[in-house]
């Protein structure tokens, strides 16, 4: 499929995925023919809040055309669609970790539902909706995978606002004229990561590194490059119209072994030493923190802290075969490349790196 | 609860069975999707017993392998099998319904009929 | 016997059209529930009788093949609770039910037996069924056999139906081809199954009568002249609703378990359920030193009758996944499958038993619960008929034979059958049954039966049965055939009477 229009629209593009996808757009990704070399004649117009912090995004690539506005309000997203038909549409903008429950359904669903009716109202071309593992919820054992089919089972009200808005965008799609692709992704890693990702690097640096029961529970994980690999295939392959993709890496990993990558990273390559410890926790703190976690939602409030480690004896996997057979998906990075690259980024910015090496001598 | 089990159950069984095939296509997705579309289509007065006897069994291993039997790698949870199988009682008919319809669903693939 | 030789043009029925079809809530002439064969007949002789016909079915329309036949989603889709369901005692038996537009015409082998002459004779003077004569059955019969296509296999039967008929013929024994719902055109092989969705129900939709799916009656009662049928649609499509039909005359075809399960929610009819007869059936796989399977076998139509109504042997459905379930308690049995699968063939022995079983339904439940209890003396009989079907086989050239009783092992020669016990083990033996009749019986004492000599509920108005229920005993047939005939006779009697 060759490209018909040079605009590509981001949302949510100061994010984590915004950021890395509009990298790639602007500076190419080797892994998909279309992208592979750089283009300047691409022009990619970023929605950002009002307000947001817009700086690392324009110093990017002046490829990038800033747009204020607020998924919440249709009206706001006029200027951010105008002159965009046959334009590719990346729609990235969610929250996860919101002070309030009722900001989810208000931003990824009802916000989702507004992107699309605007995008179809100014003739964009394709859609690429970005969903999260959260809809089929966790994995009844360890050894189990979800893939395309399996049924809805929403974890918390993450889940069930991201299933709503797939639900959403599903029916609108069945009887509109844009043609829409769903890409569920499980825990992402890699550069341009968010100060929480931080954290979890310097609990395992500490001895922290948490570990619920035996640690066998298996996370499918999702290095950032390979994601936007995904997300860009779906926007061009034809037969991906009205389709749902898990984008994930290559296999799931156990809980030990992420932690174990993490620490044999910090310590082999950027000679950050570590405790070499873990944190054990019997598996049934995670229950609680579940417990506490569904009364803390029931009463509209969220606590981050909670929720995390609500999963951490959780199994959250899934199986990318049918992105690979039909989008030609190809996860090149694996976990402890990924970790590598994530740490490297983290050492270029000041802040994050100064966190890296507290205690540290250097 | 029943649907973690019956899933675990059926993921297991499959592993065992699947070797058996020379046609590896079949996933164990579809067959535990399979069983859990039986499971549900059940007569309603046998999910109360299935649900305790899910209980039971998910349970019980806490005992043997120290964990509920859905959270257990799949090697401790083929140790728990075997050792059901050669108990006899409600859980080893329980177990052999899965592997009854594991197999079933095994063999029914197009390609599940070997080398012929 | 008439055969109709000649390929019936298959008229077709909508699979959206039929699936999307709702009834209104009003007043209906005639609702006939289910679609079964008994069902589907009724209605389409009501409907081209000028009578207007609601028919409810429980289940889907799938269209004939699809998916296709003994597959793994046919067992999903088209059986009731998957293809899992259980008459409790020891042995349990287990059973299986069409639950599709069709019912039963849907998923069986299509095996067609006229009413054997001792039975009619039986149910004419012990339950009183007069109007019963073999000149009156036999024109019935012949009707039903005209209005279907009744047809005998035109090729060669094939390898594991020839095995057993060469080896019963051998040694002087009985051996029948059975004829089934069946068209052929002349020099084709596969023919078309005279399936209800290919025969009465595009009839019935002809003449007026509107099919509606997805829609199971859960609960009847009268208020005045009129019955009030209350009915719960859209539960497998996931938009469930109740609805409350009326209608002047009802006719029950929801199935020998489903029928009697209705009346006794709804308090009608005293007996229903109570006299449930069923074909015991043990099984046992056969090996062979060559092929006699093939992917496109179907079920072989031979029978052999030696025993004359009360044992019948005869060759079952042998695909692999179907023998897995036999063959899992064999060690090596999955391996000797996946290698030798076409060299195996299943084969069954079905008696008639003298035991009676109930259908009940449970406070809260949905699923009715059945019951059934075997005596000595049928334990016995399917011992004998074991024996005599693995020495047939033997005879017929099995090097070894695999039967579903746990403990006895494998049997590798005649002298092997010794080892079947005079009586099965009521706790190790695998029973099964498709034939579950008589839990409406025709009886013209209301204390021995449930319906009338007419098919009518005892002590209901307007209420009539029109399913293998009505049968006053198993027949030892596939009772499709018998049904239709009765069917037939009633529902004439019925237009006779209202039109004076």
């Amino acid at each position: 499929m060759t490209e018909q229009s040079s605009l590509f629209l981001v949302t949510g593009a100061a994010g984590w995925l915004g950021m890395g996808l509009t990298d790639a757009l602007s500076s190419g990704l080797k892994d998909v023919p279309e992208f592979a070399a750089p283009e300047p004649k691409r022009k990619i117009r970023a929605l950002l809040l009002p307000g947001e912090r817009s700086d690392r995004l324009a110093a990017m690539t002046p490829q990038v055309e800033i747009v204020r506005g607020d998924i919440r309000d249709p009206e706001s997203l006029r200027d951010f669609f105008r002159d965009s038909g046959g334009a590719l549409l990346f729609h990235c903008a969610g929250v996860i970790h919101p002070k309030r429950t009722s900001e989810y359904y208000r931003v990824n669903t009802e916000g989702a539902v507004n992107v699309w009716k605007a995008a179809e109202a100014a003739g964009v071309r394709r859609a690429v909706f970005m969903s999260s593992d959260s809809p089929c919820g966790c994995n009844p054992h360890p050894d189990h995978v979800f893939d395309e089919d399996s049924p809805y089972s929403p974890n918390m009200k993450y889940g069930h606002s991201k299933m709503l808005m797939e639900q959403s965008v599903n029916r609108l799609t069945a009887a509109g004229h844009l043609e829409t692709v769903l890409i569920r992704s499980p825990w992402f890693y890699g550069p341009f990561q968010p100060p929480r990702q931080t954290e979890f690097f310097t609990m395992v640096r500490d001895g922290m590194g948490p570990l619920l029961g035996a640690g066998i529970n298996r996370r499918s994980m999702t290095y950032i490059g390979n994601l936007v690999q995904g997300l860009l295939l779906a926007a061009v392959r034809t037969q991906a119209a009205g389709r749902t993709y898990w984008i994930a890496d290559l296999r799931p990993y156990r809980m030990t072994e992420i932690i174990d990558t993490i620490e044999r990273v910090l310590m082999r390559d950027f000679q950050i030493p570590c405790r070499q410890k873990r944190l054990r926790l019997p598996s049934i703190t995670a229950d609680l923190a579940g417990v506490a976690d569904r009364a803390l939602q029931g009463l509209g409030l969220y606590s981050a802290k909670i929720h995390v480690l609500y999963t951490m004896n959780k199994t959250m996997a899934c199986c990318v075969d049918r992105a690979r057979q039909e989008l030609g998906y190809n996860p090149t990075v694996e976990l402890e490349e990924g970790m590598r690259r994530s740490v490297a980024w983290l050492m270029e910015q000041p802040a994050e790196r100064a966190k890296l090496l507290k205690g540290v001598k250097v | 609860m029943l649907d973690a089990v019956s899933s675990a159950l059926s993921w297991s069984f499959f592993q065992q069975y699947r070797p058996l095939l020379l046609n590896k296509d079949d996933n164990p997705m579809c067959c535990g999707r399979f069983i859990q579309s039986q499971i549900r289509s059940l007569p309603d007065y046998l999910r109360p017993a299935f649900t305790l006897l899910a209980w039971t069994v998910n349970f019980l291993s806490l005992l043997t392998e120290r964990g509920l039997f859905c959270r257990l790698a799949p090697d401790a949870r083929a140790r728990v099998i075997a050792r059901w199988e050669k108990l006899p009682g409600p859980t080893r008919d329980f177990t052999l319904f899965y592997k009854v319809l594991v197999v079933y669903h095994l063999f029914s693939c197009p390609d599940g009929r070997g080398s012929a | 016997m008439t055969m109709n030789p000649t390929q019936i043009p298959a008229p077709s029925l909508n699979p959206d059209k039929v699936n999307s079809a709702v009834p209104q809530e009003r007043e209906y002439e005639i609702i006939v529930v289910g679609s079964g064969p008994g069902a589907s007949f009724a209605a389409c002789m009501l409907a081209e009788a000028g009578h207007e016909v609601l028919l409810l079915e429980e289940g889907l329309f799938w269209p004939f093949g699809n998916p296709s036949n003994y597959s793994r989603e046919e067992l999903q889709y088209k059986y009731r609770n998957g293809g899992i369901t259980v008459a409790f005692g020891r042995p349990r038996v287990q059973y299986v039910e069409g639950l599709c537009l069709g019912g039963g015409s849907e998923v069986n082998s299509g095996l067609y037996h006229r009413l054997p002459d001792d039975i009619r004779a039986d149910w004419f003077v012990r339950c009183g069924l007069d109007d019963m004569s073999t000149q009156v059955m036999n024109a019935h019969a012949e009707a039903v056999e005209k209005e279907i296509s009744v047809s005998l296999f035109p090729g060669e039967p094939k390898p594991p139906a020839k095995r057993l008929k060469e080896a019963a013929e051998s040694i002087g024994w009985k051996a029948v081809e059975t004829p089934r719902w069946h068209s052929y055109a002349p020099g084709d092989l596969k023919g078309q199954r005279q399936t209800m969705t290919r025969t009465c129900l595009p009839r019935s939709v002809a003449a007026g009568a509107l099919l509606v799916t997805d829609a199971k009656v859960v609960f009847l009662i009268r208020k005045g002249r009129i019955w009030e049928i209350t009915t719960e649609c859209g539960r497998l499509k996931g938009n469930r609703r109740t609805l409350t039909l009326r209608a002047r005359h009802i006719f029950l075809g929801a199935g020998a378990v489903g029928t009697p399960a209705l009346l006794r929610r709804s308090r009608l009819g005293r007996r229903a359920g109570d006299f449930l007869h069923l074909h015991p059936t043990i099984k046992v796989i056969a090996e062979f030193d060559d092929p006699v399977n093939s992917p496109d076998l179907g079920v072989p139509m031979h029978q052999i009758r030696e025993f004359g109504n009360n044992i019948t042997f005869g060759g079952s459905i042998s695909t692999p996944h179907y023998m897995t379930v036999s063959m899992l308690a064999y060690p090596g049995g999955l391996e000797l499958i996946r290698d030798k699968w076409t060299h195996m063939a299943a084969y069954y022995a079905m008696i008639v038993p003298q035991g009676r079983g109930k259908v009940r339904v449970l406070p809260g439940c949905r699923d009715p619960w059945v019951t059934f209890s075997l005596s000595r003396r049928d334990l016995e009989w399917l011992a004998f008929a074991l024996k005599h079907l693995c020495r047939l086989l033997f005879y017929a050239g099995a090097r070894r034979l695999y039967p579903t009783v746990k403990g006895l092992g494998v049997l590798r020669s005649v002298e092997d059958t010794e080892r079947i016990p005079a009586r099965l083990p009521a706790g190790g033996t695998e029973l099964m049954t498709i034939h579950l009749t008589s839990t409406c019986a025709m009886h013209q004492d209301p204390r021995l039966g449930v319906t009338d000599p007419w098919g009518k509920v005892q002590g209901a108005e307007n209420l009539r049965v029109v399913d293998a229920g009505l049968l006053c005993t198993a027949p030892g047939v596939n009772p499709q055939g018998p049904l239709l005939a009765l069917v037939r006779r009633n529902i004439r009697h019925w237009l006779e009477q209202e039109r004076g």
